[in-house]
């Protein structure tokens, strides 16, 4: 079986077996041409290569430069084509089918030779990919306008733009017996946790992937938890972001075919600052980190809360307030908690409908989920309008840390349904609860409420506070580490 | 050792105090009532019997890698046993009259009109869930906690402190010198919480005997001045109250709200999900330590059933809580779990071999 793999220096033979192994896929495109007299085959994967660059840096060099006298034998043959060739590291030795298969699919024009045992693979990748553009799922205001691309090379590039040291580490690896995707561990080597580093190769080797069409696939592979509401692994596309977060001593993974790179570990605190925070100055990053933690707690508690109240406390809320309320509610058909319940499940099928539903059919979306849920249910008395601003108030809450999102909308229903059935005390139980999967949790060692629970008073200078750039713990993970 | 068995010093007199204040507050019984007027003092005698004792800093300072209960078991197996059997009846009977006080709360003022039973069953799953996450998930959750309760507090105390007379203050020691002293210890029988320092002797880091004397003198302290704030405000009154500390939050009307109390109860539910859990934990810890049973959920599951039945029974009504909670074999049980026991079995201990040679490399 392993003889029938070897390069045989016939290329027609060759080229037979290449194309039988790849099915006859129509991409398979071959060039055959005269060099030194002698008839070569380069074969290449259309798409895949940059076709300007096979005329420019292979074709035309060989076709165009005289055979030197010692060129007659195939060895000689091969070296004059090796010298020729106007790619100098890019060119490898495929002495096998598949060797020379997986070159074709890095986007390799491989060239057969007459009489030569092995092909020459020469790297002129040229594929379609998107370009840097800015970011589209983290907006700032006054930072970088950049943001990864799916292409790995370029994101190597952009993170080095920003860390222009040595000890940046962009360490490659494959992954997926099928896709072979290529992803980068990137760290900062003085500063990573190489036990953190060993514990995510291992995390991601122990398990064999097919395919992976992105870090978005790796992602329940390095939360490795199957019980957790929270996630222990942040997600972002912007360069900026990831190099501070490297500076921190995190490592992120990033993949072949996807624009964002996955960073471990990620704390709580993580989802409630931003790149613009910096700017802000210290008052007003403590006040908007106060803000975006308000807005968390809104998120999850305010319906359950809402729920709570109006079924067992209404004595908590001044009784001109709780009057009207109960007249808004008296004309709706479900309980207040049935109610709560239906309108937030709404709301979460309107969100997940705007992210899924084509960008040309996103404003029907809007339009139906303002008028037909916000206008028309509340006139025809199906809900009433203090819900809707429970409901609106929520969602806009949410929207200020919306990595949050999933863990805060299980959170919200499952406080509405405590709060409904059994007033503070099902609710507060259910907080108690919360809590303790929150501080419970210590993803690669790190305790995920840290620097909260456990609160340490030193490393508060970059939580909810803004220290100024020269007095941050800039090695703040392997601090916390080791708290 | 896991580091979720870890605790730090600090984080456990944190959980002490978020034990030891709710149950302290929550309800006076009958018996204890007539003797309100002392309770603004008599903190004083119990701070000094516990740091001039000292009696739990014992097992820190002769054998700190083990508990009571290992060191014990060098000297006999069966006294062992019997010590982890009366060690952890011990904190599930403390856990259980702390949540029947809990159980009265909610049946008499959150919602006397609701079925206490499934409230009960749910707070008890939830209390099982936190004690299986590990002591120090408990003690991050009692830090957080402590925020909320420090809060609470010291808003109610500065809203009722315009309503304060001290003419309402009454002289102590009334009733002679003998029942202030009884009524002391009395106080100081319901202080179970330092019985947690012989479950995890070798897993707490950090300044124990700073935290555990800072703990004596902090936490009567605390008390008595709620308790003079609440004499000072409700004045001969308060005697009658059984929720004394909810007495004062319906008295101090924060902010907008006509009836903060209901949301300063919801303080109460998380302080005392966490007094359960750390009660859980520290019956799980002794078990651990004399058995060798594992701590883990089924453990805590079958302690929190044996909690929750106790403190039905405990809690059935104010009359049969009195009764039982006022009845001298809590403080015998008190002296002799706390100090005498303690006491015996480091006077009897039996040295390690490891502990021997350690000596002789010293010498």
């Amino acid at each position: 079986m392993k003889q029938n793999d070897d390069i045989t220096g016939r290329p027609d033979d060759d080229l037979d077996r290449l194309r039988a192994r790849f099915g006859g896929s129509f991409d398979l495109s071959t060039r055959t041409f005269t060099a030194a007299g002698r008839t070569l085959t380069g074969v290449y994967l259309d798409g895949m290569c940059d076709e300007k660059k096979i005329t420019d840096a292979v074709l035309a060099p060989l076709c165009l430069a005289a055979a030197p006298a010692g060129a007659a034998d195939a060895a000689g043959f091969a070296e004059y084509v090796r010298a020729s060739l106007y790619l100098g590291a890019g060119i490898a030795e495929a002495k096998t089918l598949e060797n020379a298969g997986d070159a074709l699919l890095k986007g390799a024009f491989v060239l057969f030779l007459p009489g030569v045992p092995f092909a020459l693979a020469c790297s002129v990748p040229g594929f379609a990919k998107k370009s840097v553009d800015a970011p589209e799922t983290e907006q700032n205001e006054a930072g970088a306008k950049e943001s990864f691309t799916d292409d790995l090379k370029d994101n190597g590039a952009l993170l080095r733009r920003r860390l222009r040291t040595p000890k940046l580490v962009l360490e490659a690896d494959t992954l997926g017996t099928v896709s072979k995707t290529q992803i980068l561990y990137c760290y900062l080597s003085d500063r990573a946790d190489a036990e953190t580093l060993k514990k995510v190769k291992k995390r991601l080797h122990e398990t064999s992937f097919a395919c992976v069409p992105g870090t978005g696939a790796l992602k329940p592979y390095l939360e490795n938890r199957t019980a957790s509401l929270f996630s222990a692994v942040g997600s972002t596309e912007r360069p900026d972001v990831l190099a501070a977060m490297l500076c921190e001593g995190r490592i992120a993974v990033l993949a072949d075919g996807s624009p964002f790179a996955l960073i471990v570990p990620y704390l709580l605190i993580d989802h409630f600052r931003t790149a613009d925070d910096r700017m802000a100055g210290g008052v007003y990053a403590l006040f908007i980190r106060l803000l975006r933690t308000l807005g968390f707690v809104i998120s999850t508690v305010l319906p359950g809360f809402f729920t709570a109240v109006c079924t067992f406390h209404p004595e908590v809320l001044p009784a001109g307030i709780m009057l009207d309320i109960a007249a808004a509610e008296a004309s709706t058909p479900l309980s207040l908690t049935a109610e709560t319940l239906t309108i937030h499940l709404i709301y979460e099928i309107v969100r997940e409908a705007g992210i899924r539903i084509p960008r040309a059919a996103g404003p029907a979306v809007s339009i139906v989920g303002a008028l037909v849920v916000g206008d028309a249910a509340v006139r025809a008395e199906l809900i009433a309008s203090p819900m809707l601003m429970i409901v609106a108030l929520t969602a806009i809450s949410s929207a200020m840390s919306p990595k949050l999102h999933e863990s805060t909308a299980i959170i919200r229903l499952t406080l509405i349904v405590l709060g409904g059935t059994t007033g503070f005390f099902g609710l507060f139980t259910g907080i108690g609860a919360v809590l303790a999967l929150i501080v419970s949790d210590a993803p690669y060692g790190v305790p995920f409420s840290a620097p909260f629970a456990p609160f340490s008073l030193k490393k508060q200078s970059d939580a909810l506070l803004q220290a100024p750039l020269g007095k941050t713990k800039n090695d703040r993970i392997r601090e916390l580490k080791a708290e | 050792m896991k580091q979720k068995n870890r605790i730090g010093a600090a984080g456990l007199y944190t959980l002490f105090l978020i034990s030891r204040l709710p149950p302290l507050l929550t309800v006076v019984s009958p018996a204890d009532a007539a003797e309100l007027a002392d309770r603004c003092v008599l903190f004083a005698p119990l701070s000094l019997l516990l740091l001039l004792a000292g009696v739990p800093m014992l097992p820190f300072a002769s054998a700190p890698s083990r508990g009571l209960l290992s060191v014990s078991k060098n000297r006999s197996k069966t006294l062992c046993a019997a010590l982890t059997g009366l060690y952890t009846f011990t904190v599930l009977w403390d856990a259980a009259a702390g949540t029947a006080q809990f159980k009265l709360f909610v049946d008499g003022v959150m919602y006397p009109d609701v079925p206490v039973l499934p409230l009960m069953l749910l707070f008890f799953a939830a209390a099982v869930f936190i004690a299986a996450k590990g002591i120090e998930t408990t003690a991050r959750m009692g830090a957080v906690i402590g925020v909320l309760l420090a809060a609470t507090l010291a808003s109610v105390l500065l809203t009722t402190l315009p309503r304060a007379e001290a003419l309402n203050l009454e002289p102590p020691l009334q009733k002679g010198t003998l029942s202030f002293l009884k009524s002391a210890l009395h106080a100081a029988a319901r202080t179970g919480e330092p019985l947690a320092l012989y479950a995890f002797t070798g897993r707490v880091a950090g300044k124990k005997r700073v935290g555990y004397a800072l703990w004596c003198v902090g936490f009567p302290a605390l008390g008595s001045l709620l308790f003079a704030s609440l004499l000072s405000v409700a004045g001969k009154s308060a005697v009658n109250q059984m929720f004394s500390l909810y007495t004062l939050t319906v008295l101090s009307r924060l902010g907008p709200s006509a009836h903060p109390d209901a949301l300063i109860a919801a303080v109460w539910v998380l302080c005392f999900l966490v007094r359960t859990a750390f009660y859980l934990q520290t019956a799980g810890a002794f078990l651990s330590q004399g058995f060798g049973i594992k701590e883990s959920a089924p453990l805590f599951l079958i302690l929190g059933c044996a909690v929750l039945a106790g403190s039905l029974l405990i809690g059935a009504d104010p009359s049969v809580f009195g009764r039982i909670t006022s009845a001298p074999v809590g403080e015998a049980l008190f002296l002799l779990t706390m100090f005498i026991l303690p006491v015996f079995v480091h006077l009897t201990r039996r040295k390690t071999p490891e502990e021997i040679a350690e000596k002789r490399r010293r010498l």
